[in-house]
């Protein structure tokens, strides 16, 4: 027996039938094709589904569809503003924060949720904040020097280096 | 325009769309009137199957197609890497069926598949498959398993060794710890793991029965090796009949090497239901069930030695646990991939 549920993802308004037992995040995924937010451990311990439900960090393999029924809902999709990279994906690139990309979206996701709350966060706080994020090419350093740059990019309007594209 | 790299810090030309969430990942892969596959694994390490029913698994909502072992026409899956030298052609080869026929050897070795409309429609009929099977003895512990009275796992390799292989100078090193001032005697373990990759694995079959070309979509890091293995190898078309496509992987750590049985599964099951496109996307459970696992050595180790710290000889007795079947190159890593470089990076005479 279906659901009807109706959100907002990335400021558009959407309305979905699901199962009662259908994931937040298949519904992205398979019904809204946002297939930036990846299923990765099953078990709700490695953070890569990570997205903001009314401006909440949620992990969306643990949310039901049905439990997002008037939420907004933002996806990894949703953080670059008219095709401008958000300053944290810019970071990440720039710092060398990922290798295969596939524990990414939800590291910028959980970034995000950290620097909208604590605008300059010591480096145990950004720790603290990725610790339900599982990354296994990187490791965590670049990925924590990211989220630094990121903080201060957002607080002065410009990154501290640049690199060269190769 | 020429950039000078060395030195300097190149961002890559592969991150932009992973940091915008339009990485193509093959669980991102949606094509027309794909079907999805689910795989039934066996509970037991070690066990014969009496019968596997799947009338009520073919009945529920959304079942397409289901196939056991019987129902396989393909062979099992290549072994390409024995172990050679004093070995000789001693590498008893028991590798996985693409699907078990009369028996188990492992736990998570695949029993049965279902296709079905959805992937949760495929996990719901497998809870429907009923296999009968009579548990046998296992052993996990690769002493335990050449050991007196252990469980037998294949008539062709009593007391469950798959071969003896050496290499290195004998004599020099037992004359280096003959003669040695001192000698160092170690039971080391080197314990199995699970690599573990984000992303686990997953594929993609399309047969086409127009052309009866084959598409293979596959988180793999050797596309190209997986058209001799599973085209020639496995189920017999010819390599210019089958496509072997690597989208973004999300991590991989070697376990993405190997010839999986899914990718023939796949593939016959699009065969099997006229040529839609069959997805498959393994479970967390399953990545450490069923996709390959590492190390688990067990080595008697004796350096030789001068009182000033001079390393004069290493022997080295290794155990190396293959598993209940044989991976694609199971046999290569414990001999040539690791004996050859026991020495690492320091000068020993005799090794």
């Amino acid at each position: 027996m279906a659901e009807h549920v109706t959100l907002v993802v990335n400021g558009q308004r959407r309305e979905v039938d699901v199962e009662p037992r259908r994931l937040l995040v298949e519904v992205l995924r398979e019904d809204f094709g946002l297939t930036g937010t990846h299923v990765a451990c099953d078990t709700s311990q490695c953070g890569a589904c990570t997205v903001h439900m009314d401006g909440q960090s949620v992990k969306s393999c643990t949310v039901l569809a049905v439990q997002a029924d008037g939420a907004t809902v933002t996806t990894i999709e949703g953080l670059a503003a008219g095709g401008e990279l958000h300053p944290i994906q810019a970071a990440f690139w720039e710092k060398h924060g990922l290798q295969c990309g596939f524990c990414t979206p939800g590291m910028i996701m959980s970034a995000a949720d950290l620097l909208a709350r604590v605008p300059d966060p010591s480096d145990q706080q950004i720790r603290h904040a990725i610790h339900g994020n599982l990354c296994r090419c990187t490791g965590y350093h670049n990925i924590v020097a990211a989220i630094r740059e990121a903080a201060v990019t957002m607080h002065t309007g410009s990154a501290s280096d640049s690199g060269i594209v190769g | 325009m020429a950039i000078d790299a060395l030195g300097a810090s190149i961002k890559r030309r592969e991150d932009p769309r992973f940091i915008t969430g339009a990485g193509n990942y093959i669980d991102d892969i949606k094509l027309p009137s794909m079907a999805h596959m689910a795989i039934l694994r066996s509970p037991y390490a070690h066990a014969n199957i009496r019968s596997v029913d799947v009338t009520a698994a073919r009945a529920m909502p959304g079942v397409i197609h289901v196939i056991v072992g019987a129902d396989v026409p393909y062979n099992p899956l290549p072994m390409v890497w024995p172990a050679g030298g004093s070995a000789g052609l001693r590498n008893n080869v028991n590798s996985p069926r693409i699907l078990a026929t009369d028996g188990v050897k492992w736990t998570g070795e695949g029993v049965a598949a279902v296709v079905a409309e959805t992937p949760a429609q495929a996990f719901d009929a497998l809870a429907e498959i009923v296999v009968d099977y009579e548990p046998l003895p296992a052993v996990v512990d690769a002493e335990k398993a050449v050991a007196a009275g252990a469980p037998q796992l294949h008539e062709n390799a009593p007391n469950n060794v798959v071969f003896e292989w050496s290499v290195g100078d004998k004599a020099g090193t037992e004359a280096a710890i003959d003669t040695a001032e001192v000698v160092v005697r170690q039971r080391l373990v080197n314990q199995r793991l699970i690599p573990n990759p984000m992303e686990t694995r997953g594929d993609i079959g399309w047969y086409n029965p127009g052309t009866e070309e084959y598409t293979l979509w596959m988180s793999s890091q050797t596309p190209h090796i997986q058209r001799l293995l599973v085209g020639i190898f496995t189920m017999g078309i010819p390599e210019h009949k089958l496509r072997c496509i690597a989208p973004d992987v999300g991590g991989a750590f070697g376990t993405k090497i190997f010839c999986y049985a899914d990718y023939a599964l796949v593939l016959l099951a699009s065969k099997r239901i006229g040529g839609r496109p069959v997805k498959w996307i393994e479970g967390r459970r399953e990545n450490y069930q069923s996709t390959i696992h590492g190390r688990d050595h067990i080595t008697y180790l004796e350096i030789a030695g001068k009182r000033d710290g001079e390393i004069t000889g290493l022997r080295v007795k290794t155990l190396a646990n293959l598993g209940g079947r044989l991976s694609t190159i199971g046999p290569g890593i414990p001999t040539t991939l690791y004996a050859r470089v026991l020495s690492g990076c320091y000068k020993i005479p005799n090794v």
